[in-house]
């Protein structure tokens, strides 16, 4: 494991891994990785931030909403890349978390996008997704997300994942 | 309770729950139900594109919910629709129907 890493830009930061292998060890069963040029801090979720939750399936938006909701987040879902956006345009969020295979503008494409937005250049954003040829991890991080999930999505790892991603900003 | 018609006992399965997915669980459990339906009408048309997505999205959701069976029959439809392997999907379709009958929910922590 590297003690320390270079980004896309040059700069090299000095990642604090301890927690993310600290999760992993935890949930064996679920695959969380994190991007590497990402600083954490020990925060506790919630406390009335705000969360963006993305997915073209009603049943996740709702799942994930339900459970950030109770774990202190004020919640706003979208079913669309597009929509989501939209919503970021309209309101700052704390934390931004989407699926990644959706029809017309996928994660990866809204990741870059929202990266441009004035405000989310460093917000976190955690990539979920189910499909297989999804699944890389690399692109996740090279599309500007934060940590990148396999569904299906335990409620423990991901509130770990976002306590976690408190406080990163990608540099 | 009323005996099935055939005489066997109707195995039941008990499935723990997150209480703070309460107010949702039925919902989705009834989207399962149309997914059996909707899976049906795949199977009799030949629709491989349907009982892929729906295998896919059974796949993600189920075990976010707490019903890895769910996402286990939609990782096994999903790979199936790729083989087209109708046998298989039929055969889990119906293992779905099974488990849509026979699962009893009980919320804890």
């Amino acid at each position: 494991m590297q003690d320390s890493c270079a980004t896309s830009a040059g700069t090299v930061v000095q990642p604090s891994l301890n927690r993310i292998s600290q999760i992993l060890s935890n949930h064996s069963d679920q695959s969380v990785d994190f991007a590497t040029d990402t600083q954490i801090s020990r925060v506790q979720p919630g406390n009335g931030k705000t969360a963006l939750v993305v997915d073209d399936v009603a049943d996740v938006t709702e799942m994930l909403a339900v459970l950030l909701s109770h774990a202190g987040y004020e919640v706003v879902t979208a079913a669309s890349a597009r929509a989501a956006l939209d919503a970021a345009r309209q309101r700052q969020f704390d934390v931004i978390i989407s699926d990644i295979g959706m029809p017309e503008m996928n994660g990866y494409q809204l990741a870059r996008e929202m990266r441009t937005l004035p405000g989310y250049e460093t917000v976190p954003m955690v990539a979920v997704t189910g499909y297989s040829m999804f699944d890389d991890k690399e692109r996740s991080t090279n599309a500007g997300f934060n940590a990148h999930m396999t569904k299906p999505i335990k409620r423990h790892t991901l509130l770990e994942v976002l306590q976690a991603c408190e406080g990163y900003r990608r540099t | 309770m009323t005996p099935p018609a055939n005489g066997k006992k109707s195995r039941r399965v008990t499935i723990s729950i997150d209480p703070a997915l309460e107010e949702l669980v039925p919902g989705f459990l009834e989207n399962r139900r149309r997914d059996v339906v909707a899976l049906a009408h795949a199977a009799k048309a030949g629709d491989v594109r349907t009982v892929r997505l729906l295998g896919h999205r059974m796949k993600g959701d189920g075990g976010g919910y707490g019903f890895q069976e769910i996402s286990d029959i939609g990782e096994a439809l999903e790979q199936a629709a790729g083989r087209q392997d109708w046998k298989v999907i039929v055969q889990k379709t119906e293992a779905l129907t099974a488990f849509l009958a026979q699962v009893d929910v009980v919320y804890r922590s």
